[in-house]
């Protein structure tokens, strides 16, 4: 589990963005299906302090720019004008507690390679155990949820 | 692959045109949404047609206009995301939802990858959640208040009597 001083950054989607705001929205939160099944067994986020342990919340998100733009050949979705992170605490996604169901929330190192700060916000019980439908509500509630925790925001690349 | 989500970075999780690459001038009818929804698309007849007569009916115009200009600019961000339209059926049980609920602030509007629309009022910690399924059911997800601290609850419900079935939506929605 990540420490729970530290935090994660989301990649949202410009079309999760709430238009008149540049706010995430919980669309922005989004477990995946495909064809009546999750694609989605997490939710893919980056670890802030893996790269920069020490700092303020735009020097961190800077140092995540750098790393999804480098070449390092690990596939890694890069970010763009359009896009945004949604910063999220450790501790509140740890602290999270759905009572119908008793869904937790777990943060997880997830490197594809060496120095990779992605990581996973992992459901438990999983996905696996989730009614494999769109309409399930519960899984808006955990939308919602991470939605209200993002405690700072920026767009993907920063305006000139 | 790149893959935003968790997961395997394998393929994504519909096959669908690529996004268009192009991102110089758009077209007006791209501007105007690849659903080719016009800025009244919202409003009745009568409110396009006629001048409002009193403060709260033009405050009520101006604010279905801006809802409406988001629903246009998230349409346009869809297809560029996605290659495709937003969910005809979920945008027709957002509009309808706006519509008939006159007096509803302008909520946080974000679609997911399924086209579907997410609605959201937010008021301190309070909060609202709506994803239109279509133009009758959807999915709520509420944040409220209680004598035991904030309480999360969410189900199922139909557009016509969602309201009145779950009342702090209503509060919130209304706030």
């Amino acid at each position: 589990m990540l420490p729970a001083t530290d935090h994660v950054a989301r990649s949202c989607k410009n079309s999760s963005l709430d238009k008149r705001t540049g706010r995430p929205t919980p669309a922005s939160f989004e477990f995946r299906l495909n064809d009546g099944d999750w694609h989605d067994t997490y939710l893919s986020v980056n670890w802030l302090e893996f790269l920069l342990p020490q700092g303020d919340f735009s020097a961190k998100l800077a140092q995540l720019r750098a790393f999804l733009l480098g070449d390092h050949g690990l596939p890694v979705i890069k970010p763009t004008v359009n896009t945004a992170f949604a910063v999220i605490p450790v501790a509140d996604i740890h602290a999270a507690q759905l009572t119908e169901g008793a869904t937790t929330l777990e943060c997880r190192h997830a490197p594809q390679g060496d120095g990779d700060p992605h990581s996973g916000i992992y459901p438990n019980p999983g996905v696996d155990q989730w009614p494999a439908n769109r309409d399930a509500a519960a899984h808006l509630a955990i939308q919602q949820l991470l939605f209200q925790k993002t405690c700072h925001v920026e767009r993907g690349i920063l305006a000139a | 692959m790149e893959s935003e989500f968790g997961g395997l970075y394998d393929e994504p999780l519909q096959k669908r045109p690529a996004a268009n690459p192009r991102h110089g001038r758009r077209s007006a009818q791209h501007e105007q949404g690849a659903a080719g929804a016009s800025v009244e698309e919202l409003l009745t007849p009568q409110e396009v047609g006629s001048a409002a007569v009193g403060d709260e009916q033009i405050a009520e115009l101006e604010q279905k206009k801006a809802v409406q200009q988001e629903l246009v600019a998230l349409d346009a961000a869809f297809y560029d995301d996605y290659g495709v339209k937003l969910d005809a059926s979920s945008r027709a049980g957002f509009l309808c939802f706006m519509r008939y609920s006159s007096g509803a602030a302008a909520p946080l509007l974000g679609a997911e990858s399924t086209g579907h629309l997410i609605a959201t009022w937010v008021a301190g910690e309070e909060c609202l959640s709506v994803r239109f399924l279509d133009r009758y059911r959807l999915n709520y997800a509420v944040a409220a208040n209680t004598e035991h601290g904030l309480q999360r609850r969410w189900g199922t419900a139909h557009a016509l009597t969602f309201l009145d079935q779950v009342p702090e939506a209503k509060r919130l929605a209304f706030n």
